[in-house]
């Protein structure tokens, strides 16, 4: 759990100095509850747990250890080990953790949730319940609105199950903040108001697993701090989330064979009936996670910008503004000039739209934006390094079915297999794709380099019916084919042998003399092996047609 | 004992645990350096995985030797791929339908031949290409997704230009005003010819017959074992939720932009017509994927053969997903000659993830799943994913009855479990605004659950189920006689039709 450097409670009080004497708890059953754990580990001890309980409403157990005499106090100055220091620090974030998170969960049904008070001891502490023990593990006393922990409760817990991790540490927390939360909204009061009727026990066992499942909410709020694998643990065994992920467990539960044929079963269906109650009603209040799944995942991640921004972000620009952030999913616009307008989310409604902001506030606290990475990752790879290279992308100043060829390490042409002809030729580097295949296209390649002849139509004129066919690679380097009207032509492109340019040699079947437009140009020389070419006209005849090249020298 | 037994009963894990005691899910190491996101994937006649990227490259991955050969390069956006006997490849690029040959011998290709590239290009980045599929008679299917209001056209444009719309070409193609203009142009716009149409080729691609319309972003396309025309399409608008179509020739399949592209079309701009009117024309979808629960943005389908997954699973369709961590398994079903769909997840809660674009069977029935993101949330390489020949407890098939479902497992069940068994209901808005909520969702009521005498088969009688619903049978805490607990324990049926 990645929890230094988070919000620490200030409700936590530290009463290790105080020495209490007096009435005394039993330790026996936890001594064999730890001798469960050394052999079936946590999961050992949760199941044990559960079977006291219903040991409990058979009226075995007596749980009311709690209700001792008097007891005497004394201060002293106690040592602290840095350990002991820590856990110190530790359980302050968690009761703050459970502070925000049940504050928010109380505002959202329009209650303000009375913040608990945590007290450290050490040994015995002397309660309005009456003396608690250490032997007795965490505690909450109502009559006080107080949780006691004594800390060296840890030291068992990581001698027990050899290092459980801090989530079973801060779970025994949260599940004690359960209690209170069942004094705050009623429910300790009238399982109390049992006390002595035939269903109290029953009634105690529901408000234990209730607990357990206010411990749930927390867990799941607090997930994206927990190892995955612990939060695991803690599902498995003990606590339904929020998210009633635990439902098809419940279900499980409630028609396996296990429970139905071996155990008490009216009484744990009781149990399960209740949780999963429970769980419904949480669930039919929006789930932030759920709707931010449906409508928002597809466009945000944590913490680098897809195609919105991050929650990272988000949580910059709305954190402690859920109206604005309300009324800008309803009616969102654009703010990056290159980015999308996000669609509307009116759908959602006003209070899914809270929960969901809800939901990315707790998610994304503490995410640092990634800087995306300067330039493009694979811009080395062989394939992106070969020369010369043929390249089928999104070009300026040409059709959206262009090419882009790279001749060799200097000389670069354009063709556009739209119209079948020349767009234009460069020289230095070849292009940059980066623009067009970070993203989903929507950019154009780059050219790294001058352009140095462009071609406003073909040769065949500019009104010729064009029929693209594809290109042969021969040595790496284009043949291009194409019907010009009715003509079969070749094209082929190498790069001229010294200096700036490139060879353009050209295969035509015409049974009729011909005659193409090369228009002249500024720092272009155009030679011929076959024809005459004057005045940016090339006249052959169909001998000279079917094989002939251009060479072209740029300045 | 009552410990240990309770220990068992306590551990009891969720449902979607049992998937890695069943296959193996390893990660294959794509070609250094190379930008490893899959848009195109199939398996060639000689057993190699060829796999198009997206920076163009085309490879082919022996995973005997698990080494990776270079066979094409330069290609644009390739979504599409489908191998060919000789060991020509045939690639759906952005532009064209381009085969690719090797005549040399050399192994790599040195034809680039374009098969065909009759269809408009706005240049805007969201007319992704996909396909081909081919049919029984080696006809070419391939399906074009239409422009995003996200960016204007380009000011150079291929093919030709519609007229029908309430913003005109200047409009269209100005960056500067865009603002003021991509509301009336429309979420999704086909402003170039044929964008948002499955185009059938002939074999050699020289004739052209535009045979269905009404796609958004049909980002798979594929035919079943049954030889029906499968396309997937993404949730946006006039799209509920990610829907399935079984497309037929002449279909509208429910995005209006392509209408301007019919045959004598005379409707004037599709995004303003009665949503009514539009309802009635489009053909229902087979399925459909809920939103955040099975898929967000589906991908392509694949049949299973035969041995590569359990017994009852061969001949079936698998349909990748973007979004959510799984794919989706489809069962089939004919109510009085309609076809319908119930979609089920496969690898949920498995350690696959999100980003799952193309998927290919390997010879050894191994399924590979190449993974992409685009910039939207996704990720990047291979995933080979292997049954170990362990059975499981899944739904295998399942029947609309005129009260209710009858649902075939893979193995018996344990009748004590049956009552886990629940539905609900729900159906969707039909609506030009992106995505829908789930409208009238309603539990189901199973008045009786009975179970076959070989005890894999389990008739639900639920009273008659309602047309146009989606209906959800959630079969979590279901188990095997053995035990054994169901994977993909979720089933979305979507009724187009009531038996008789």
């Amino acid at each position: 759990m990645q929890w230094k450097g988070r919000r620490r409670s200030g409700n936590v009080e530290d009463n290790r100095g105080e020495t209490h004497r007096g009435a005394s708890g039993g330790g026996g059953g936890l001594g064999l509850l730890m001798m469960i754990g050394r052999r079936f580990g946590l999961k050992g001890i949760l199941a044990a747990v559960a079977l006291v309980l219903v040991l409990w409403k058979l009226g075995f157990v007596d749980p009311s250890m709690l209700l001792g005499g008097g007891a005497t106090v004394s201060r002293q100055k106690v040592e602290i080990s840095p350990v002991e220091q820590e856990r110190f620090e530790f359980v302050k974030v968690v009761l703050a953790g459970t502070e925000d998170i049940f504050s928010a969960e109380f505002a959202r049904l329009g209650k303000r949730y009375e913040l608990p008070k945590l007290i450290v001891y050490r040994g015995k502490v002397l309660t309005a319940c009456g003396t608690g023990d250490a032997a007795m593990g965490p505690f909450y006393c109502p009559g006080d609105r107080k949780i006691y922990i004594d800390l060296g409760f840890y030291d068992e817990l990581d001698k027990t199950f050899e290092a459980p991790g801090d989530f079973a540490q801060a779970y025994v927390v949260a599940h004690e903040v359960g209690h209170h939360i069942q004094k705050l909204l009623g429910a300790s009061d009238k399982v109390n108001a049992k006390r002595g009727q035939p269903d109290f026990n029953e009634y105690s066992v529901r408000l234990e697993l209730q607990a357990d499942f206010y411990a749930g909410v927390w867990a799941h709020h607090t997930r994206e701090c927990l190892d995955r694998g612990k939060i695991e643990e803690a599902t498995l065994s003990r606590c339904p989330t929020a998210a009633c992920e635990f439902r098809g467990f419940i279900t499980d539960c409630l028609t396996g064979r296990a429970v139905s044929r071996r155990y008490h079963a009216p009484l744990m269906k009781l149990i399960l009936t209740l949780l999963a109650a429970t769980c419904a009603a949480l669930s039919a209040a929006p789930d932030g996670k759920q709707l931010f799944t449906n409508n928002c995942s597809a466009c945000h991640m944590l913490d680098q910008m897809v195609v919105g921004p991050s929650l990272a972000e988000i949580r910059g620009l709305y954190n402690g503004k859920p109206d604005e952030f309300v009324k800008w999913n309803i009616a969102p616009r654009k703010k990056r000039p290159n980015a999308i307008e996000m669609p509307s989310m009116v759908h959602v409604g006003d209070e899914g739209l809270r929960a969901i902001y809800e939901y990315i506030m707790q998610f994304s606290e503490g995410a640092v934006e990634k800087k995306a990475a300067e330039g493009d990752p694979y811009a080395t790879s062989s394939t992106q390094a070969a020369r010369p290279q043929v390249m089928r992308i999104f070009m300026p100043d040409a059709s959206p079915a262009s090419i882009a060829v790279a001749l060799d390490d200097i000389n670069s042409i354009c063709w556009d297999a739209g119209s079948s002809r020349l767009r234009y030729a460069w020289t230095g580097g070849f292009i940059d794709g980066f623009p067009y295949w970070r993203g989903n296209g929507n950019g154009l390649a780059r050219i790294l380099g001058v352009v140095r002849y462009t071609e406003a139509a073909s040769p065949f004129g500019k009104d010729a019916s064009m029929k693209f066919l594809g290109y042969k690679l021969k040595d790496g380097l284009p043949v291009f084919r194409y019907k010009a009207g009715d003509m079969a032509v070749t094209e082929s492109y190498s790069p001229a042998d010294a200096g700036f340019g490139f060879v353009r040699a050209f295969t035509v079947s015409t049974p009729a003399p011909l005659t193409l437009d090369f228009p002249e140009q500024t720092g272009v020389t155009v030679s011929t092996d076959k024809g005459k070419l004057e005045g940016g006209k090339l006249t052959l005849t169909p001998a000279e047609a079917a094989a002939f090249t251009l060479t072209y020298s740029l300045k | 004992m009552k410990t240990t037994a309770f220990l068992a009963w306590l551990t009891l894990g969720t449902a979607a645990f049992g998937w890695t005691e069943n296959f193996t899910f390893e990660n294959i190491a794509t070609p250094p350096g190379m930008d490893p996101q899959v848009g195109a994937m199939d398996l060639m006649p000689d057993g190699r995985i060829a796999v198009a990227f997206h920076r163009g490259e085309v490879m082919f991955y022996d995973a005997a030797s698990n080494s990776w050969s270079l066979f094409a390069t330069g290609l644009q956006e390739p979504l599409g791929m489908l191998a060919e006997a000789d060991g020509s490849v045939l690639v759906m690029q952005r532009a064209e339908l381009t085969r690719l040959k090797d005549t040399d011998g050399d192994g790599q290709a040195d034809e680039y031949e374009t098969v065909f590239d009759d269809f408009g290009m706005s240049g805007n980045y969201h007319e992704f290409s996909y396909g081909p599929a081919r049919d029984a008679e080696g006809n070419l299917y391939i399906v074009l997704g239409v422009a995003s209001n996200g960016a204007p056209m380009a000011k150079e444009i291929r093919g030709e230009f519609s007229e029908i719309g309430q913003v005109d070409f200047e409009g269209m193609t100005t960056r500067e005003t865009w603002g003021k203009k991509k509301g009336p142009a429309g979420r999704m716009y086909a402003r170039v010819n044929w964008r948002g149409w499955v185009l059938k080729l002939s074999p050699d691609g020289k004739k052209m017959e535009p045979f269905a319309s009404g796609f958004r972003s049909p980002n798979g396309i594929g035919f079943d074992a049954n030889g029906r025309l499968l396309i997937t399409d993404n949730q946006g608008d006039w799209r509920p939720t990610s829907p399935l179509y079984d497309v037929k020739k002449d279909g509208f399949y429910g995005h209006p932009a392509s209408l301007v592209w019919k045959d004598g079309w005379n409707g004037g701009d599709p995004r303003l017509m009665e949503v009514a009117k539009l309802d009635a024309m489009q053909v229902p979808a087979v399925g459909f994927f809920p939103q955040g629960e099975l898929a967000n943005s589906p991908t392509w389908p694949v049949i299973i053969p035969k041995g590569a997954f359990p017994e009852g699973m061969a001949g079936q369709t698998v349909i990748g997903e973007m979004n959510q961590p799984n794919l989706v398994r489809v069962l089939d079903d004919v109510v009085d000659g309609t076809f319908q769909t119930a979609l089920v997840p496969l690898f949920d809660g498995s350690p696959l993830g999100i980003g799952n674009n193309r998927l290919a069977f390997g010879k050894d029935g191994s399924l590979f799943v190449g993974k992409t993101a685009l910039s939207w949330p996704g990720s990047k390489g291979i995933t080979r994913i292997k049954w170990n020949g362990k059975a499981f407890l899944s739904l295998d098939g399942i029947k609309a009855l005129p009260k209710g479902f009858s649902l075939r497992f893979s193995q018996p069940l344990d009748a004590s479990t049956l009552k886990a068994l629940s539905v609900k209901s729900h159906t969707y808005d039909y609506h030009e605004a992106y995505g829908a909520p789930k409208k009238d969702e309603t539990d189901v009521e199973i008045n009786a659950s009975t179970l076959s005498e070989d005890g894999m088969t389990v008739t639900l009688d639920t009273g008659a189920l309602k047309e146009k619903y989606l209906h959800l049978i959630d079969m979590t805490g279901l188990l095997s006689k053995e035990g054994g607990k169901i994977l993909g324990n979720k089933a979305w049926y979507h009724v187009v039709k009531t038996p008789e």
